[in-house]
């Protein structure tokens, strides 16, 4: 069954992106070989699938571990920016040790993340503020704060733009494949993945999270610590869409700049709908928007159809994909 | 169920026919001729920064015969896989849109010694990388020389967006042609902090108006339309910058020009005739990228001595006699 819905997804995807290239005026089999192309078709083309992938499976599984407990984290974007900014803020401080600057950005982003949404739970848990709502507003502030950190506080003192100062050439992630832009930060995503998998549906806190989720008043009726869980999945989201800001710095820009993100965040989310609110769904969904990402940019260089119209496919996948299993009348 | 198999089968086969397509044309071809690429942050139909280095790929396009490419890149971890990608491909030369771009062009212009990476604006320089600079301190000095010579106050004012280095430099350069007009003239300055705040900046304009300026100049992009909107208003003269804003309002006297679509085809000219090296690209008055344009429409009110003044101050520039004050940046 579910295999079959992503094959109708796909398959509806596939036609109406056709029809997207036909209207830009290219042709779609020249199209399909450069999106294709762009996503695998050499080590360094699979490389920016995996550069890419990075911080949308983390996103996507930071999405999920919130959803999951009854959590509408839309922040997931703020805090990929309080993750990068954590991470352009501490690195340089340590410039003769690349170690030292690694650990304190892996551990800097994700608290920054997480702090990034503690506004939000606080407001949910004692406010009844809806997360979906200050969430929303919560990456605005970021978004700004971004502007300001680059303009202000963070900026590189030794040149005049408005960047961070940089992390040395050692802190920076180096390449797993050769002449190519993936790190092992792709495997830090997928490790993590794979945890936020077993403990959602093979540990008792899993199992009491998803309880939280689904079942709220039933789930605090049998003396499950809701508010605790609920709070704790929300700041875990956070902290996984910090650590995706924080890896984005270390691993490929080295630097903060604004503006920094085109909306990982925010497909980050569509990756876990697509994945059918599990995390290796979301992994795996991650990954096909990454080559989607990396073939769409081939798709402009080569074919010209504009990389903007390429950013629609996602979009529509999940919409097909909302239509597909989503039954007349139902509201959830 | 079978059905069911074998229609989605049929949808699949016609897909499965352009598979073989790719096969060929998955490996890139030997370099052919002289190949351009151009990476813009944003969309290259913002009438404005990205559609002007468009317009100069496409110059490129028509006037070298190169064979150009354009991919919009809008987040720093892009800018380096486009690079890549187009430099892994053979192009010869790509042009980054920014000084945003320096790091990642450095990056890969370390690893593709045969293509050449330009900034548009930085100040990063390799064997295979260096950036445009546009001198319009020089045509900015011009403005400042007719406020000079004009003003009845003997006060201009000058109105930044946001307080970068590149636009105090113009502002430098506008104040020193203010006072060689007319030793006495002052120069005050304002940052409204936005490049697109046109309330404000028409705030700050109609303020420095009040303090008795009577010309205005301004480095502040899209929020200009607030200057010109208060000089209209308050009957004072103002000055176009970047683009020819002549036609903006009827109260711009005069504007200090980049022609970017110039730009872009002369460094691909000097990059193809094996010139480049690894110096800043700049250009001045003298390369005709950039300029100083009178409104025509209201070149009659200018006394013609000024008209003559400036067309020498020009000329003296362009043969080195002057030395236009730039930032230091």
């Amino acid at each position: 069954m579910r295999l079959r819905l992503a094959v109708a997804v796909l398959l509806g995807t596939l036609a109406a992106a056709t029809l997207l290239v036909l209207l830009a005026g290219a042709s779609p089999a020249e199209a399909l070989a450069a999106l294709l192309r762009g996503a695998f078709g050499s080590r360094a083309a699979t490389g920016e699938t995996l550069a890419r992938a990075t911080g949308l499976v983390l996103s996507a599984v930071a999405a999920v571990v919130a959803f999951r407990a009854g959590v509408l984290n839309i922040g997931l974007e703020g805090q990929f920016l309080a993750g990068a900014a954590a991470a352009a803020a501490v690195g340089p401080l340590f410039p003769d040790l690349p170690l030292a600057a690694r650990g304190a950005i892996v551990l800097a982003a994700p608290l920054a993340g997480a702090l990034q949404a503690a506004p939000a739970v606080w407001l949910a848990e004692t406010r009844q503020v809806p997360p979906v709502l200050s969430t929303i507003l919560l990456n605005l502030v970021a978004t700004a704060g971004v502007t300001w950190l680059v303009r202000g506080p963070l900026r590189d003192p030794s040149g005049d733009y408005p960047q961070s100062r940089a992390l040395t050439d050692g802190a920076l992630l180096s390449p797993i494949l050769p002449g190519s832009r993936a790190t092992s930060a792709v495997l830090v995503a997928l490790l993590l993945a794979v945890a936020a998998a077993f403990i959602l549906s093979r540990t008792h806190a899993g199992l009491a999270l998803r309880a939280v989720g689904e079942a709220p008043r039933a789930a605090r009726a049998a003396g499950l610590p809701d508010v605790r869980l609920r709070s704790g999945a929300f700041l875990v989201s956070g902290a996984l869409a910090g650590l995706a800001g924080g890896l984005e710095v270390l691993a490929l820009t080295g630097r903060l700049y604004d503006p920094f993100t085109a909306g990982v965040g925010y497909t980050g989310i569509a990756a876990a709908l697509l994945g059918g609110m599990t995390p290796l769904g979301g992994a795996a969904s991650g990954f096909l928007f990454a080559a989607l990402g990396a073939g769409s940019s081939a798709l402009q260089r080569d074919a010209g159809v504009p990389s903007a119209l390429a950013s629609v496919v996602p979009a529509l996948a999940v919409l097909g994909l909302l239509l597909a299993k989503g039954r007349p009348g139902e509201v959830r | 169920m079978s059905n069911r198999r074998l229609f989605l089968a049929l949808l699949v086969s016609p897909l499965l026919a352009t598979l073989p397509s790719c096969g060929q044309a998955g490996r890139p071809k030997a370099p052919a001729g002289f190949r351009v690429a151009l990476l813009t942050p944003g969309p290259v139909s913002d009438a404005g920064w990205n559609a002007g280095a468009y317009e100069g790929l496409k110059a490129i396009e028509k006037e070298l015969g190169a064979k150009v490419s354009h991919v919009q890149a809008r987040t720093p971890s892009e800018f380096e896989e486009q690079f890549r990608a187009y430099a892994s491909d053979g192009y010869s030369l790509c042009f980054g849109h920014g000084f945003e771009f320096q790091d990642a062009a450095a990056r890969v212009a370390k690893d593709f010694p045969e293509t050449v990476f330009v900034t548009t604006s930085g100040s990063r320089t390799s064997r295979n990388q260096a950036p445009l600079v546009f001198e319009l301190e020089q045509a900015t000095y011009l403005c400042g020389l007719v406020a000079g010579r004009m003003s009845k106050t003997a006060k201009a004012g000058m109105v930044g967006g946001v307080e970068l280095p590149s636009i105090k430099s113009t502002f430098l350069a506008f104040e020193a042609g203010l006072k060689a007009g007319n030793p006495g003239a002052a120069a005050t300055s304002v940052f409204t902090g936005s490049f697109e705040d046109v309330a404000g900046a028409r705030a700050a304009s109609l303020a420095l108006i009040d303090q008795g300026s009577d010309f205005l100049f301004h480095n502040a992009n899209a929020a200009a339309l607030g200057v010109f909107n208060a000089a209209t208003e308050r009957g004072v003269y103002a000055f176009g910058s970047n683009r020819d804003q002549n036609a903006l309002a009827p109260s711009v006297l005069a504007s200090a020009v980049i022609d970017l679509p110039r730009a872009f085809v002369e460094a691909a000219r000097t990059v193809r005739e094996g010139r480049f090296d690894g110096q800043p690209i700049r250009y001045g008055l003298k390369s005709g990228v950039i300029s100083f344009v009178w409104n025509p429409a209201l070149l009659g009110r200018v006394p013609a001595p000024v008209v003559d003044e400036v067309e020498r101050t020009r000329e003296r520039i362009v043969s080195g006699a002057l030395v236009v004050p730039r930032g230091n940046f």
